[in-house]
C-alpha cells in the first residue's frame, strides 16, 4: 500500500514544481517546441498514472489502455464538430463513454486471468481502433484536424500553448492526488489485497471482481482525460491514438517509472518520451534502439524490469 | 434446526466420485473432525462447503439459509469461514493490515475512495485486540511475509476475528488429491502467481 | 447471390486457414510455456519478406518457399536461444515488455533492410489460373492451394501431436509442465523445439500469402491480434481449439464484411445500413470473442478453470 512518506511528498512537490516553472525556462531559452513536448509528456503522464492504478495496485496488466486515449480524443473531435466546444463538456463526454466501454470490456476481461487478460484487453482496444478507422465521417484512417481547441467558459484560452500546458499540469496534479487518496482508502486496501492474494480476500468476505472492475473503470475514465489533452495539444485526432503500440508504450512508461508508485508513472512518462525524442534525433530508425534498450533492461535486471525499478516494495 | 445442514452433496471429477451423496449436520457449539486417508476428499469437501469449489448436486444450509450457488465471499459474510492448511496471507501487508482487512470486510462499505483507511481507529483497535489475543501484538507493524509467524498455521486464526455468535469454521489438514489434471493445473498457476504479482 | 456466398465462404476459409497456421504455434507457446509472445506476428512478416528475397534470388516461388521454411525455423531458434529462454520464469509483464521491444526492433529493422514500400511476389505461373465453381463463377487456384496446404498442415499437426512420442510429450507438457520435467524429459529442449516449429509455421503462412497480399511492415500486427482472438476463442494450448477458432474468425470476418451491410439493409435504410455495416463489420470478431468468453471464460476447447 502507498504510504505518503515525507520523502514521497517531497519528491512529488519537487517534480510538480519543476513542471510548474518549466514554461518560464523555455521562454527564457526562446524554444517554443519544448513546451509542446512537455504538454505531451503531461498528457501521457495522466494516462500512465491511470494505468499504474490498475497495473501496480490491482495487478491487472492491461495492454489496451490506448483505447481510452482514443475515446478522449474523439470526444473532442466529435463534440467540436457538433458545435460543443467547452472543455468541461468534452471531459464529461469522454469520461462517460470511457466508463461504459471500461464497464463492458472490463466485466468480460476480468472473468479471466493472466495471459488471457493481457490478450483480451489488447483485442478490445483493437476493436475500438477499427471502429474509428471505419468512421469515415471523421476521416477514417487519416483522422481529422480540429477547427479549434476546447474552450473554457466560452473563451478560446487554450489556443495559447502555455495555458494548455498549465491546464494539463493542473489536471495531472489533481488526478495524482485523487489516485493517491484512492490507494490509501478502504477501497485501495481491498484492491491491493486482491492483487496480493485473491483467495484470501474471498475467505475474509470480499468479492475481488467488484473492486477490480471499479478500479478498471476509474482508470479508464482517468486515461480518457489524457486523450482530451492530447487531442487539444495536437489539434488533430486519428485512430493512431488507439494503436496497440501506444498501449505498449503506456506499459513501458509505468514500468520505467516503477510499478505501484504513482509518482513513478509520471516520471516514467517523462523518461520514456524524452528517450524517444532523443533517440529520434540520433536516427530515423530510433525504434530499433528503443526496443533494444527495452529488451536489454528486461533481460539483464536481476528480477526483471518490474523488480529492477520497483521502489517501495522491500 | 442444525446450524450447518448438508444434504445429498455430490462432486465428481470425471468418473471419480469425490463426494458421493454426503449428509452432515452440525449443531451450534459442536466441534467435528473429518478424517480419512490421502485423497479421500476431505479438502474437496471443505472447498465445497466454503464455496471455493462448485458442487454437482445437494444442499448446504447454514443457519437456515441456502448457501448452494452462493460465492465464497457471500458465505463468509453469512458467518461461515475457513482457514487454509498452507498459510494464506496478504504478504505485502503488515500483520495489522492483514487483520484489519478482515475486520473491514464486516464493518461498513469498502466502496470508500477518499478517507485514508490507515487512520480508521475502529478497524485498527479491533484488529489489535485480536492480535493481542493470540499474542502477536508486538508484530503488528511487521510485513506479514517477513513475520516468522507466517510459517505457522496459527496465523490464520485472528483474521476470523471477531467471532460471530453463529459462526462455524474449519481447516483442512491434508493436501488436495494430486494427479487430477485440473487441480494440478490450477495449482501450478497459483504457484506461478505466488512467484510473481503480475500473473 | 448463392455463388457470391460460396465465393466469400471460400475466402473466409482461406483466411481462417491462414490464421490457423499462425495461431497453432502461438497457442502451443502460450499453453505449454505459459509465455506471452507478442513477437509471433513479426515472424510471419519475416517469412513473407524472406519469400520475396528467396523467390527473386532463385527465380522460383517454389524454391523460395522451400528456403523460407528452414530460414524461419532458424529465426525461431535464434530468438528462443537469445531472448525467450531467459524469460520463461519471469512474470508475464516482463515477457510482454521484452517481446514488445523485439516487435519494435524487427518491424523497424525490416524497413532498414527491405525499405518501407510494400513488396510483392509474382504469382507462380502454374498456379495463377482459376477454376470454375458454379456457372460463370471462377476461383483462383492459388487460394485453393493455400486452403489445401493449411488443411494438410492441420492434419500433419493432428498426427504428430496425437500419435508420436514428441506429440505425447507436448500434450503432457501442456497439461502439467512440472510433472513432465519430473519424468525426465528435458523440458528446455522441448520448449526450443516447439518454439522454432511455431516460428516455422508462422513463416510458412507468411510465405504462402506473399503472392496474394502485399508484403509490408505492418502485415504482422493485425494478424497477431486476430491470432490472439483465435486463441482466446479456441482455448489456450489447444491446437484443435485454434483450428476451430481460426475458421470461425475467418468466416465471421469475411462474411460479416461482405454480407453485414446487405443483411442490415433489410432492417434499415440503404445509406444508413451501408454506414452501420462498415462500422460494425470489423468489430464482429471481437464481439464474437466477447460473447464466447462471457459463456465460456476459458474458450471453446480450453480446460475449465
Amino acid at each position: 500500500m502507498t504510504r505518503l512518506t515525507p520523502t514521497r511528498a517531497w519528491a512529488a512537490t519537487i517534480l510538480f514544481a519543476a513542471f510548474a516553472i518549466l514554461p518560464m525556462i523555455t521562454q527564457a531559452l526562446g524554444d517554443s517546441y519544448l513546451i509542446v513536448i512537455a504538454t505531451r509528456i503531461l498528457a501521457y503522464a495522466i494516462a500512465a498514472l491511470a494505468l499504474d492504478l490498475i497495473l501496480g495496485y490491482g495487478g491487472m496488466v492491461s495492454f489496451g489502455h490506448a483505447a481510452y486515449l482514443g475515446i478522449g480524443a474523439y470526444a473532442v473531435a466529435i463534440l467540436g464538430r457538433a458545435g460543443i466546444t467547452d472543455l468541461g463538456a468534452h471531459m464529461l463526454a469522454a469520461i462517460a463513454v470511457a466508463a461504459v466501454f471500461a464497464l463492458i470490456t472490463g466485466a468480460i476481461s476480468l472473468r479471466t486471468r493472466g495471459i488471457y487478460f493481457i490478450m483480451i484487453t489488447l483485442a478490445f482496444a483493437q476493436m475500438g481502433y477499427f471502429f474509428f478507422v471505419s468512421l469515415s465521417a471523421y476521416g477514417g484512417d487519416d483522422g481529422v484536424t480540429l477547427n479549434a481547441r476546447s474552450t473554457v467558459f466560452g473563451q478560446p484560452l487554450l489556443e495559447n500553448n502555455t495555458a494548455l500546458y498549465y491546464t494539463a499540469l493542473a489536471l495531472l496534479i489533481g488526478l495524482y492526488l485523487l489516485a493517491v487518496a484512492i490507494t490509501r482508502s478502504r477501497f485501495g486496501r481491498v484492491l491491493t489485497g486482491a492483487r496480493e492474494n485473491p483467495l484470501r480476500m474471498q475467505a475474509i468476505g470480499f468479492s475481488p471482481f467488484r473492486y477490480q472492475l471499479t478500479a478498471y473503470v476509474i482508470s479508464g475514465c482517468m486515461a480518457s482525460i489524457a486523450g482530451v489533452m492530447l487531442a487539444n495539444q495536437a489539434s488533430y485526432v486519428s485512430p493512431s491514438y488507439m494503436d496497440w503500440h501506444r498501449s505498449g508504450e503506456l506499459v513501458v512508461m509505468v514500468v520505467f517509472g516503477g510499478i505501484g508508485n504513482l509518482l513513478g508513472a509520471v516520471a516514467g512518462a517523462t523518461i520514456a518520451l524524452l528517450l524517444e525524442e532523443w533517440l529520434a534525433l540520433l536516427t530515423r530508425h530510433w525504434p530499433i534502439l528503443f526496443g533494444l534498450i527495452l529488451v536489454l533492461v528486461v533481460l539483464y535486471s536481476r528480477d526483471g524490469l518490474s523488480g529492477f525499478f520497483r521502489s517501495d516494495r522491500s | 434446526m442444525s446450524l450447518l445442514d448438508v444434504r445429498g452433496l455430490r462432486k465428481a471429477y470425471g468418473a471419480l466420485k469425490v463426494t458421493d451423496d454426503l449428509n452432515l449436520s452440525v449443531e451450534k457449539g459442536e466441534l467435528h473432525a473429518i478424517i480419512g486417508p490421502n485423497g479421500a476428499g476431505k479438502s474437496t469437501l471443505i472447498a465445497q462447503l466454503s464455496g471455493q469449489a462448485g458442487s454437482d448436486a445437494g444442499s448446504v444450509r447454514f443457519d437456515g439459509a441456502e448457501m448452494m450457488g452462493q460465492p465464497m465471499h457471500a458465505r463468509v459474510r453469512a458467518g461461515m469461514s475457513r482457514s487454509f492448511q498452507i498459510t494464506s496471507i496478504l504478504p505485502g501487508f503488515t500483520v495489522l493490515e492483514n487483520v484489519a482487512a478482515a475486520v473491514q470486510a464486516r464493518r461498513g462499505s469498502s466502496f470508500r475512495f477518499f478517507a485514508p483507511v490507515a487512520g480508521e481507529r475502529a478497524l485498527n483497535d479491533t484488529a489489535m485486540e485480536a492480535l493481542a489475543r493470540v499474542g502477536i501484538a508486538e508484530r503488528a507493524a511487521m510485513r506479514a511475509a517477513v513475520s516468522a509467524m507466517a510459517k505457522s498455521g496459527n496465523w490464520n486464526w485472528p483474521s476470523r476475528w471477531p467471532p460471530r455468535r453463529n459462526s462455524c469454521s474449519w481447516t483442512s489438514p491434508l493436501p488436495a488429491p494430486a494427479g487430477r489434471r485440473r487441480i494440478a493445473w490450477s495449482r501450478s498457476c497459483a504457484a506461478s502467481r505466488a512467484r510473481s504479482r503480475w500473473c | 447471390m448463392t455463388s457470391l456466398f460460396l465465393l466469400q465462404l471460400l475466402n473466409g476459409v482461406q483466411f481462417g486457414i491462414l490464421l490457423f497456421l499462425i495461431a497453432a504455434g502461438l497457442t502451443l507457446v502460450f499453453g505449454i510455456m505459459d509465455f506471452v509472445n507478442l513477437a509471433h506476428g513479426v515472424v510471419y512478416m519475416i517469412g513473407a519478406y524472406l519469400a520475396v528475397t528467396f523467390t527473386s534470388m532463385t527465380g522460383s516461388y517454389g524454391l523460395g518457399l522451400l528456403l523460407t521454411l528452414p530460414a524461419t525455423l532458424l529465426v525461431g531458434l535464434v530468438l528462443e536461444l537469445s531472448v525467450f529462454r531467459r524469460l520463461y520464469d519471469r512474470p508475464h509483464l516482463d515477457q510482454v515488455l521484452a517481446t514488445f521491444g523485439l516487435v519494435m526492433i524487427i518491424t523497424e529493422g525490416v524497413q532498414v533492410i527491405w525499405g518501407a514500400a510494400p513488396l510483392s511476389v509474382p504469382m507462380p505461373e502454374l498456379l495463377s489460373g482459376s477454376v470454375p465453381l458454379i456457372g460463370a463463377m471462377r476461383y483462383p487456384v492459388f487460394r485453393l492451394v493455400i486452403i489445401a496446404a493449411g488443411l494438410l498442415t492441420a492434419l500433419g499437426l493432428y498426427l504428430v501431436i496425437g500419435h508420436t512420442r514428441i506429440g505425447m510429450r507436448l500434450r503432457a507438457g501442456a497439461s502439467n509442465r512440472a510433472m513432465v520435467a519430473a519424468l525426465g524429459v528435458d523440458i528446455g529442449k522441448l520448449f526450443t523445439v516447439i518454439f522454432a516449429f511455431g516460428a516455422m509455421l508462422a513463416g510458412f503462412a507468411g510465405a504462402m500469402v506473399a503472392p496474394v497480399l502485399t508484403v509490408d511492415p505492418g502485415m504482422g500486427e493485425q494478424v497477431l491480434i486476430l491470432a490472439f482472438v483465435v486463441i482466446v476463442i479456441g482455448g489456450i494450448g489447444s491446437v484443435r481449439g485454434a483450428f476451430a477458432g481460426a475458421l470461425l474468425v475467418g468466416l465471421v470476418d469475411t462474411l460479416g464484411r461482405s454480407f453485414g451491410p446487405i443483411l442490415l439493409r433489410a432492417v434499415m435504410e440503404p445509406a444508413a445500413a451501408g454506414q452501420a455495416g462498415r462500422v460494425l463489420a470489423p468489430m464482429l470478431v471481437y464481439i464474437l470473442m466477447a460473447v464466447i468468453l462471457a459463456v465460456r471464460p476459458s474458450g471453446l476447447f480450453g480446460a475449465k478453470t
